[in-house]
């Protein structure tokens, strides 16, 4: 869709700011009220949800040429959603994400984008990966698992691990950790290697939809070829991109698609994981916002009154996954789950999505100390969440605060469990 | 259709003033900024949803601050308002040649003078007692006949329940 098809949404805005904070119901403290990372930086109401609306008003009615003021501030956006979602508490009308996401496509078709950006398309465009690592180091994370091979054998579950995940060394222990619980309890796993590229959410996200699409028909092959039923990621960035972004660029999986937590829980359910140690855990929860409410499937365009659009047409926010890691870490013995102010679909962003991680490294930084400070705030000695983007960015600003507070994926602290590590 | 867009621009010589004042980037005139001060909501029909757009938007983020907004201000004979958002556009420039000030950086600061911050989350209702005096202090315009902020026909006003004090700050004139 084009920008001008979202006209009716950018003049419905009635500037209430509800894009900015938490529902007034769901509001505990004044201190954590705040839902938008980059109006909360950078102030100027063009940085809101409401102001991204009028900018991209602006554009279509001539009122400000696109330049890189224009990208400046659409760029300096996580596109986590939460404006779209606390919008929604009161409007079914307006999409903010979608008219956020189709500036910066215009932004894209103008050639108004940071540098970080190009230089990381083209380091897709050349190794397949969002960090320009070579492609054929892909598939190192998984050596010495006995993972089949799912470009030369059938296989029930493709893995696709992301990214994130592949080439980071510090999370290596967390992927090959995910993997192992699954392969172990039985599952025909397999795994792309150096085949996988990536899933081509974050070139959509950046409004480079032409290559975010050739990702994507990339991975619908890759898929179909491996016989998979289900394509299972432990990465929240690539599962809102399956949910959300292919059906937006037109691409059909054809299989069913689940994220660790949720397919982790189905094994605990059929006592094919069984938690058996002690984990002694204060832990609170980030909801990563594409396992949350970026990943609300895409039902397709509504064409007329948006207000007339029924439930399952209409993303607010509250389909996405919240409760699967949650249960999760319930169900480890020992762990007490305590939550933050600023939970599911009104959760705070960390901070590394949407181009900022790698292009604006202070509202990054920002937002992510923004949450640890939240997580203090709990009492909990460590936090959790699903999402390798969201462990990253959260263990660096934990870092840099030089605050005791340890980050987990969920995965890590099943692994803990189920193989029998004791901690204390 | 013709959009109101401000006619003049800020003299140069207040630029640095306003940004030694503020730092820089509590100030703008860029447009893609100063277009999100522009916009009228309900307003469909002729003129369009557009008012003036602002000369400038300042974020001061306190009480010095705002003084100096208003000294420049009135060194260069430059109109001023403070506004943040809110619903509608009712307290943003309406008229050329202004200055805007966004108040939401001193929202964190209540300590303010004179100044009443309200804080977000709080329904309209639960600070009646208090904010009986909006529309005199400028945050809504009332119709001249009914009292009532001005709407597009057709529309109606939500229940008071539903309306959200979020960004909306206004001077209490003592």
């Amino acid at each position: 869709m084009a920008l001008e098809e979202y006209r009716r949404d950018m003049e419905g805005c009635s500037r209430c700011s509800s894009c900015k904070w938490v529902p007034m119901s769901q509001i505990k403290s004044h201190r954590f009220a705040q839902v938008c990372p980059s109006i909360s930086r950078y102030n100027f109401h063009s940085f809101a949800g409401s102001g991204k609306l009028m900018l991209g008003l602006s554009l279509l009615d001539g009122r400000i040429e696109m330049n890189d003021s224009v990208a400046n501030v659409v760029y300096k956006c996580t596109l986590c959603g939460a404006c779209d979602a606390n919008c929604k508490v009161y409007r079914d009308d307006i999409d903010i994400a979608e008219v956020i996401e189709e500036i910066r496509a215009t932004c894209v078709e103008n050639g108004q984008f940071f540098a970080e950006h190009q230089m990381m398309i083209d380091d897709l465009k050349r190794e397949n990966n969002v960090f320009g690592e070579p492609k054929k180091a892909r598939g190192d994370w998984a050596e010495g698992l006995d993972l089949k091979d799912a470009n030369a054998q059938k296989v029930d579950v493709l893995f696709h691990a992301g990214c994130r995940f592949s080439y980071d060394e510090d999370l290596l222990g967390v992927i090959r950790g995910a993997a192992t619980l699954v392969r172990d309890a039985g599952v025909d796993l397999g795994v792309a290697g150096k085949a996988e590229s990536c899933c081509g959410g974050r070139a959509f996200g950046l409004g480079f939809r032409g290559d975010g699409k050739n990702f994507a028909e990339d991975m619908a092959v890759r898929v179909k070829s491996s016989g998979a039923k289900v394509l299972l990621t432990p990465c929240a960035d690539c599962y809102g991109a399956f949910k959300y972004a292919y059906p937006r660029m037109g691409v059909d999986l054809g299989v069913r698609i689940m994220h660790i937590s949720e397919y982790l829980g189905e094994l605990a359910a059929n006592r094919k994981v069984q938690f058996k140690n002690t984990v002694k855990r204060k832990i609170t929860y980030h909801d990563p916002c594409h396992l949350g409410r970026r990943s609300e499937p895409y039902a397709g365009p509504w064409e007329g009154n948006k207000l007339l659009r029924p439930a399952s047409c209409k993303r607010d926010g509250r389909k996405g996954v919240y409760d699967a890691p949650r249960e999760l870490l319930r169900s480890i013995p020992g762990i007490e789950l305590v939550e933050m102010e600023r939970i599911r679909e009104y959760s705070w962003c960390c901070g590394a999505g949407g181009g900022v991680w790698e292009a604006d490294e202070e509202l990054s930084d920002f937002a992510a100390r923004e949450r640890i400070e939240e997580a203090l705030a709990t009492g909990a000695d460590a936090l959790a969440t699903s999402c390798p983007w969201c462990e990253r960015n959260l263990r660096d600003a934990a870092e840099s605060l030089g605050v005791q507070m340890e980050i987990f994926d969920v995965t890590e602290l099943v692994a803990r469990s189920v193989k029998g590590e004791v901690t204390s | 259709m013709t959009f109101p867009i401000s006619t003049k621009t800020i003299p140069e010589e207040a630029v640095p003033l306003f940004r030694k004042a503020l730092g820089d980037e509590n100030f703008s005139t860029d447009p893609a900024i100063c277009d999100g001060y522009a916009m009228q909501a309900f307003h469909k029909t002729e003129p369009g949803c557009w008012i003036n757009r602002p000369l400038a938007v300042t974020l001061p983020a306190n009480t010095e601050e705002v003084q100096a907004i208003v000294k420049i201000c009135n060194q260069f004979g430059l109109r001023y308002k403070a506004h943040s958002t809110g619903w509608g556009a009712h307290g943003g420039p309406g008229y050329d040649n202004v200055v805007q000030i966004d108040l939401r950086r001193d929202e964190q600061d209540p300590g303010m003078g004179r100044k009443k911050s309200l804080r977000g989350g709080r329904a309209v209702r639960q600070l009646r007692p208090d904010s009986g005096g909006s529309h005199e202090a400028g945050l809504q315009h009332p119709h001249p006949r009914c009292g009532q902020p001005l709407l597009a026909p057709g529309q109606r006003h939500l229940p008071l329940r539903h309306r959200v004090v979020s960004d909306i700050h206004f001077n209490q004139f003592a």
